[in-house]
């Protein structure tokens, strides 16, 4: 992907992502890498920040013998992902108009 | 290298962290190691990077919570199509809407900033107010604390101290877009996701910098090399061409002249008259091919290539 993508941009997938449901680091990683070219070693510091700033909160649970990190989206979350989603449609809207001349034809992240 | 070195040299490279964080950040990839499994254990590695590299980029992210410190990994494996380098154009710098009319600047602009101010406040964490020209004092403090390891309760100390610190920093949002994006750029030199990708502050509007291309080669290269060409070309073909359509009137003349010569011959001789009809024929097919061959270069190529040479530059020019 040519575009490079903000940290803004990755809080707002993340918190998409988990607040479907609880999930765990490997698969928020595999689920963001189906949408978009992303670096393994990307998602910690994402998730960090996240948890520090109360928009997700962790739990572990038993798999197969060892324990899985869970990630769980808070009340601080989903409000911040509100805004994100408001500011997503505003900025694709604009940025769609602008590259292609037509807005919603093609939605590239 | 295996996934327990790897770990380990992770570990020993986050040694400026407090204990407690870099137990999760370890533990995260090692959970991460157990997910993907054994098979794909060389598969991660070479994705994660350098231990050191990786271990950097927690640092920034766990000392500074530097938004900027991430980026995504641009894989320099996956050649890109040429004409896409032409868009690199930093979007989200916060004067990519000046272009617009003031009214909607407006409306954007006071939007962004709250909810940068927002998520600021979401935050709690710390975020100094220094230029990260200056070394930042979380540092000195990890630093500090690798020292004194052992004791958990310098530990907490020390974190509440770094607490107290960030309460100061609250009010410093205004400034918050400008620094990051200045963070971002300054990051580039150590960026922990690979030489080949440019965080995206660095990224100029490349259509300036083809402009200036495009007028060094005009200079450099056009000029002195294919502009007497052209001139040559422009010159002698054309004159070339005028002569042909020339011999070609001067062929036309000559048939029709002989066809005449041949009908009047009849009466006299018919060999002669055969001859001369054949002769100003032949003259007549040549004359016409000329004709036409100079017609077509006039009212064809050359609007052809004038309509080449033009587009060429205002494509170059234009991107």
């Amino acid at each position: 992907m040519v575009f490079p993508v903000s940290a803004a941009l990755l809080d707002a997938l993340v918190l998409s992502v988990v607040s479907k449901e609880d999930t765990y680091g490997y698969k928020i990683t595999q689920e963001i890498r189906d949408a978009m070219e992303m670096s393994e070693s990307t998602l910690y510091p994402v998730l960090r920040r996240l948890l520090k700033s109360e928009c997700l909160t962790s739990y572990d649970r038993e798999y197969m013998g060892r324990n899985r990190r869970y990630y769980q989206i808070t009340e601080q979350g989903i409000a911040q992902l509100k805004v994100y989603r408001s500011e997503w449609l505003l900025y694709k809207d604009k940025i769609s108009s602008l590259i292609s001349g037509q807005a919603e034809k093609e939605d590239t992240v | 290298m295996t996934r327990a070195e790897y770990l380990a040299e992770l570990d020993s490279h986050l040694i400026t962290l407090p204990r407690e964080e870099r137990e999760m950040a370890v533990r995260f990839y090692e959970e991460y190691f157990d997910e993907a499994g054994p098979e794909k254990e060389q598969e991660v590695i070479d994705e994660l990077g350098k231990p050191y590299n990786l271990a950097k980029s927690i640092i920034g992210e766990t000392s500074l919570y530097n938004k900027s410190d991430v980026y995504i990994n641009y894989k320099a494996s996956k050649p890109m199509p040429k004409n896409n380098t032409d868009v690199f154009v930093s979007l989200q710098k916060p004067g990519a809407f000046a272009d617009q009319p003031a009214d909607t600047t407006e409306d954007i602009m006071p939007k962004r900033a709250g909810t940068g101010a927002a998520a600021q406040k979401q935050d709690t964490m710390p975020r100094s107010g220094h230029n990260s020209t200056e070394p930042d004092p979380n540092i000195h403090f990890y630093g500090a604390n690798a020292s004194s390891e052992n004791s958990n309760e310098q530990n907490q100390e020390q974190k509440s101290d770094n607490q107290n610190n960030n309460s100061n920093n609250e009010g410093n949002t205004s400034g918050m877009f400008d620094q990051y994006y200045n963070k971002g750029y300054e990051k580039s030199s150590d960026n922990p996701y690979g030489k080949n990708y440019t965080p995206y502050s660095n990224k100029k509007p490349v259509s300036a910098g083809k402009i200036i291309f495009w007028v060094l080669m005009t200079i450099f290269v056009i000029i002195p090399f294919i502009l007497p060409l052209a001139i040559v070309m422009i010159i002698v073909i054309p004159i070339v061409m005028l002569a042909i359509g020339l011999v070609a009137a001067v062929c036309i003349v000559t048939a029709v002249i002989a066809i005449i010569a041949g009908i009047i011959k009849v009466f006299t001789s018919i060999p002669a008259a055969i001859g001369l009809a054949a002769a100003g024929l032949l003259a007549a097919g040549i004359g016409f091919m000329m004709l036409s061959a100079a017609l077509a270069f006039f009212f064809r190529f050359l609007p052809w290539v004038t309509k080449k040479i033009t587009g060429f530059y205002r494509r170059r020019t234009e991107q």
